[in-house]
């Protein structure tokens, strides 16, 4: 039973890894927190969703969602980051700005939708369930799993072994010095926003499949999950974000499995709240990464 | 007429309510904390007021004060932990605070109804005493501003070394702005509650997190006006016609998006710079800059 | 009349030392100098006392109290103010707000008193903005009051700063390299300044590259390099020393 539910835990947190490697992809690069990411992985769903129901097969219906939400989120970038730049509070202003795009979104999803919730017809997904190893898995667990786990391969091969993955990585360490060594910041701020909305609408899709409850509303409480583990593994971590992410679908399905119902929450929330006392930059962020006050 | 008088003295009362809720927020802010507690503190004092009358047959007034003091001594809990913590990661951690008081108010429906609700609350206060409340805090608010903490505050939020280096204690300001943003969320949390029938948990959650900051954004940040001015339009706005009403999340979303963009310091402080540089150089000073 | 002793100072970030071993005696009444090459660790050295950054080991006293552990608005309380190396004015509050600020730790008002709105604290406030003004006056820019700070010229800027380290009358001032970029004439008006506030019995500690500027205007000098001091003395002795003179070719 406890193996199960690890298991489970396991194949959600891939999804979560996925949907916090977005986010921090951005806060490593620029800094800056993009509260629209919620919706981002909730445009993802319904992409998804109407390429389905419109008589496209899944594959390409997902293909669909990864473009779009990686087109989206660029169209956040300029819209809500670039006013920014000469700012002296881009931080404040990222959080508020990135907050107005999200509601705006939110309000192209909940017309478009009537406010309904929304499912896949039956079968889009094969339901196929397999015994392995005394455990249930599921043929969507599984592609959930080789998604999650491909994405992130592919994520980290790009940032790790190309040139332009080496050039955002500079721009990262600092942008100056990168401009300078003739690096186009805007080529990068493309690159890196397509990417995470890319990961945002790919984890839309397959927490879509998965829970088969897709709302306008339904990026909300993944973003503020999406916190939770974006600070255990470190803000602007990708490793970080990787590991907390399958933690996290672990002690988020064990805590539903064993505690009572409806404190899930409580728990999960005080969990950030201590994880911020204790260790802000979390299991591998940097401690530079600006957490903490100076000294005294 | 009297469809008239309803309907608006309704919003009246939520824009009184609104004014405080981003007071609250407000008083945070100026001290340079990026906290947006003031939705969980406000829960705090609602449910405390509404339980104290409900169950105890408590009069208002000390229901309201009740409601006040434990807002207060949330906000200094709080305040403690966070002294630590900088910029946004301040914001995370009091949203997840709000969202830890949502989740036990769901919980804990013996106590608090969960999510049925409380119901059958006794409306025992008004827009006299809402107004009243707002004025009592507006007084408090140009108080600060005109004399020493205001100055400490102004000098924390600016540049917290150099406010430390002129001997302004930075943890005691910023655990008074913690104090008194919560004392203000858990008085007008209690004044809601006793004029609302009925409190929900998730009335005080997220989007109660972003009106509150969406009030100080597009108001100001600094003058005492600027939150008020904030919620009057925020609110106000999408009552004007069906299709602002329709699409007031969208509206909201914008408003921040192009205020951001284009009037960063909210429309009353925007508005004061402009006045005191066209003053300066209409009274003929010399440029500044040599 | 205060001095301020420090003793065997060291600070260590990390595996680092930026300050090893250092001490020095600032007396009230004169101005003692502190130089070096870039990197050598002065501005370090003005943080440790001002207790914006930790000691690692040694001690630091002023007159008879431990400030070694002191925090930031402590370390101020006890009557010592600074200017900083890049100006940190406020830039958003007017050139008056910013000079008021200096009157903090003077103030008597309590918080009840502010948060009520007492009286009191609007006397006080008035007091205090109009001695702002006069320090304005004295320093020749009171036309410039309600100007924004951050729209000064860079001279102005630094006299702001110094007015607000001045306001409280302090027992000991701290100055990173106050006159950085000025011509001859303004830092000699400048440093008449300094000379004056020496003779009426304050202590100050002048963090300076202009050597020139050091030899004119201080009784005593300290040099540090790399964390270490390296030489101390009048400053006709330092200049001469051969270690000091490597130090800083060398550097």
């Amino acid at each position: 039973m406890l193996a199960q539910q690890l298991l489970n835990g396991l194949v959600v947190g891939g999804v979560y890894a996925l949907f916090a490697l977005g986010f921090t992809l951005v806060f490593g690069i620029h800094h800056l927190m993009n509260l629209a990411h919620g919706a981002v992985f909730m445009t993802g769903a319904f992409v998804a969703l109407y390429a389905v129901l419109a008589g496209l097969p899944l594959w390409l219906g997902f293909l669909l969602a990864v473009i779009v939400c990686g087109l989206l989120s660029v169209l956040i970038e300029i819209t809500a980051f670039r006013p920014l730049r000469k700012s002296g509070e881009a931080e404040f202003g990222a959080i508020v700005s990135t907050l107005g795009a999200d509601l705006i979104i939110m309000t192209f999803a909940q017309k478009l939708s009537a406010s309904d919730v929304l499912r896949f017809p039956f079968e889009t997904f094969p339901v196929r369930i397999f015994e392995i190893a005394g455990l249930r898995v599921s043929l969507l667990q599984m592609f959930m799993s080789i998604s999650a786990f491909l994405l992130m391969l592919v994520l980290t091969y790009y940032l790790y072994r190309t040139p332009l993955g080496t050039r955002v990585r500079s721009v990262s360490g600092n942008e100056r010095a990168a401009v300078l060594s003739g690096v186009n910041p805007n080529v990068v701020y493309f690159q890196t926003f397509f990417l995470s909305g890319a990961l945002a609408g790919a984890s839309g899709v397959l927490i879509g499949l998965a829970f088969n409850s897709i709302q306008y509303t339904m990026g909300e409480p993944f973003l503020l999950r999406g916190f939770v583990v974006i600070v255990l593994g470190g803000m602007g971590s990708i490793p970080g974000a990787m590991i907390a992410g399958l933690l996290f679908g672990m002690i988020q399905t064990l805590t539903s499995a064993y505690l009572p119902a409806g404190l899930t929450d409580a728990i999960i929330f005080s969990m950030l709240f201590l994880i911020l006392l204790v260790r802000p930059y979390g299991l591998f962020g940097k401690e530079t990464a600006g957490a903490m006050r100076a000294e005294r | 007429m009297t469809d008239f008088f309803t309907t608006y003295h309704h919003l009246f009362n939520v824009f009184l309510i609104g004014s405080g809720y981003a007071l609250s927020q407000w008083v945070v802010m100026r001290a340079g904390v990026f906290s947006v507690a003031t939705a969980g503190l406000a829960s705090i004092g609602a449910y405390g007021a509404a339980i104290l009358t409900t169950s105890y047959g408590w009069p208002y007034p000390l229901a309201l004060l009740a409601g006040t003091l434990l807002g207060t001594g949330a906000g200094l809990l709080l305040s403690w932990p966070l002294a630590r913590l900088r910029g946004v990661f301040q914001a995370i951690a009091t949203l997840a605070f709000v969202q830890v008081v949502v989740a036990l108010a769901l919980y804990s429906d013996s106590l608090t109804g969960g999510a049925m609700g409380l119901n059958a609350i006794p409306t025992l206060v008004g827009t006299g005493e809402t107004l009243i409340a707002l004025v009592l805090v507006v007084y408090l608010m140009l108080a600060i501003s005109a004399t020493r903490v205001g100055r400490a505050f102004e000098a924390i939020r600016q540049n917290e070394a150099v406010a430390s280096s002129l001997g302004v204690s930075v943890n005691f300001h910023q655990s008074l702005a913690f104090a008194l943003s919560g004392a203000i969320a858990g008085l007008f949390g209690g004044l809601e509650a006793l004029q609302s029938f009925a409190l929900f948990p998730n009335t005080f959650g997220f989007p109660l997190v972003i009106a509150a900051l969406s009030y100080v954004v597009l108001g100001g940040r600094r003058s005492v006006a600027g939150p008020i001015v904030g919620a009057a339009i925020l609110l106000v706005l999408p009552e004007l016609s069906r299709p602002l009403a329709d699409y007031r999340m969208a509206l909201y979303g914008a408003i921040l998006m192009l205020v951001i963009a284009f009037m960063p310091r909210g429309i009353v402080d925007t508005a004061r710079l402009h006045l005191r540089r066209r003053s300066l150089a209409k009274s003929g000073q010399p440029e500044a800059r040599e | 009349m205060t001095t301020l002793s420090i003793h065997n100072l060291c600070k260590n970030f990390g595996g680092v030392a930026a300050v090893s071993d250092v001490s020095m005696e600032i007396p009230a009444g004169k101005i003692t100098g502190l130089i070096g090459p870039n990197g050598a660790g002065k501005t370090t050295l003005i943080n440790l006392i001002t207790g914006i950054l930790s000691v690692s080991s040694g001690n630091i006293r002023f007159g008879d109290q431990d400030l070694t552990h002191s925090p930031a608005h402590m370390v101020a309380r006890s009557g010592i103010t600074r200017t900083f190396q890049n100006i940190r004015l406020l830039t958003e509050a007017s050139v008056i707000d910013n000079v008021m600020i200096g009157f903090y730790r003077k103030e008597t008002t309590t918080t009840t008193a502010s948060l009520l709105g007492l009286p009191f604290a609007r006397r006080e406030s008035a007091a205090i903005r109009e001695r702002a003004a006069g320090l304005l006056d004295r320093f020749g820019m009171l036309h410039l009051a309600a100007h924004e700070a951050g729209g000064l010229a860079y001279g102005h800027q630094r006299r702001v700063e110094m007015m607000r380290a001045l306001a409280s009358e302090p027992a000991l001032i701290l100055l990173d390299e106050p006159v950085a970029g000025m011509n001859d004439v303004e830092a000699g008006e400048l440093g008449d300044i300094f000379s004056q506030l020496a003779r009426d019995g304050m202590g100050v500690l002048l963090i300076e590259h202009n050597v020139r500027f050091v030899t004119k205007r201080c009784d005593h000098v300290y040099v540090l390099d790399s964390g270490r001091m390296i030489a101390s003395g009048t400053p006709t002795e330092v200049v001469n020393n051969p270690a000091v003179i490597t130090a800083y070719l060398g550097a």
